[in-house]
């Protein structure tokens, strides 16, 4: 386990020494490559921000509204059955949302139920196979101004909610 | 789907609030959102700026071309049929990324992905088969290590934080296998005339 964190924060520095001794072997110039490609860094950043301030926006609205506790309380009896815990539904529901604000849920889920206990260890399977689906979607279409998404939300939701009832499935068997 | 998805999370949200007595709050969310996005977008510049630099380089010294190559069996299953080199090597670096937590790395390795599948779509309004994939893949995280989740359970005292790391990595790469069939099985029925 220690190896694995060891790789976890020596990557990004292994990544750069390789990619610059990469450079060097195959007789080329990394600092005018490298200046080159930082000049697209910033521009796809100016090119991405309408998309982050329209979904971000958005959903901070949802968020101060409240209407997320509400949806989770709405679905809880639905999703108890299938064996999803019920305290974990609000964590569910703001998961594809909201990272950092996920986070925060699962911090007061953890406190409460117990760190080690089946609904903390849900929470936490689920967070981390996860991800901020519509933030994802919306910065990746939008940048490239595609307008129409097809089937990318009900396939990445389904997803979502495959990955939920499976974290619940291994956390018994883990 | 996007802009329904906007508008009710926007409309709900401040009707919602009006009607409970929580005016304020939504108003100041209204302000909040738009300056924490903001600022989001100005702290990825250093990250963005870095991480195509290095990119740059790569792409510079040929090992774009050369991984490519090397991701070519895998991202054939996955992506049938596309013949750009460039999309698949930008494609094969992101999905590394995101394997090795580089979340910061991934995210624009990802947009040159998607501008290169641009460059090969047809209708230029909507997303083709290959650009769904990629971004349906891209909400699937496989992830080596769930550091923000395990740096969380370490603070809230738990007997084995890095408890997470095998069960997250079993449940994100069962669930991406499904990701890939079930964006497959969309982009075949979409097909049928």
């Amino acid at each position: 386990m220690s190896a694995l964190r060891w790789l976890s924060t020596a990557a990004l520095p292994i990544f750069i020494l390789l990619t610059l001794g990469y450079s060097f072997a195959k007789k080329r110039d990394p600092y005018e490559a490298f200046t080159q490609g930082a000049k697209g860094g910033a521009g796809l950043v100016f090119q991405t921000m309408p998309y982050v301030v329209a979904m971000v926006f958005a959903v901070e609205i949802f968020k101060a509204s409240g209407l997320f506790e509400a949806a989770g309380r709405l679905l809880a009896p639905v999703l108890g059955p299938l064996g999803i815990p019920p305290e974990v539904v609000p964590i569910a529901i703001l998961r594809p949302f909201s990272g950092g604000g996920t986070l925060g849920l699962l911090a007061g889920v953890l406190a409460e139920y117990g760190v080690d206990s089946y609904i903390g260890r849900v929470a936490c399977v689920y967070m981390g196979s996860a991800e901020t689906l519509f933030y994802v979607v919306s910065l990746y279409m939008g940048s490239v101004g595609v307008k129409k998404t097809r089937y990318v939300i009900p396939a990445a939701l389904l997803s979502d909610c495959f990955g939920l009832a499976l974290s619940c499935l291994v956390c018994r068997f883990f | 789907m996007l802009k329904y998805i906007w508008a009710f999370l926007i409309t709900a949200g401040l009707a919602a609030g009006l009607a409970t007595g929580n005016g304020e709050a939504v108003s100041a969310a209204v302000t909040d959102g738009a300056k924490t996005a903001a600022e989001l977008c100005l702290s990825m510049l250093g990250a963005y700026a870095l991480y195509m630099g290095l990119l740059g380089v790569l792409d510079d010294a040929g090992a774009v071309k050369s991984l490519a190559r090397r991701a070519a069996a895998p991202l054939r299953f996955i992506f049938p049929g596309l013949k750009n080199q460039k999309a698949k090597s930008y494609i094969a670096l992101n999905m590394v990324a995101n394997f090795l937590g580089m979340g910061n790395a991934a995210t624009p390795f990802g947009l040159k992905g998607m501008q290169e599948l641009q460059k090969e779509n047809k209708n230029k309004e909507q997303a083709s088969d290959h650009m769904c994939m990629f971004a349906v893949l891209n909400t699937a995280s496989v992830q080596l290590i769930p550091l923000s989740v395990i740096a969380l359970r370490s603070a809230c005292g738990s007997a084995d934080a890095s408890w997470v790391t095998l069960p997250t990595l079993v449940v994100s790469v069962v669930t991406a296998i499904f990701t890939v069939l079930l964006a497959r099985v969309c982009a075949a029925l979409g097909r049928r005339p």
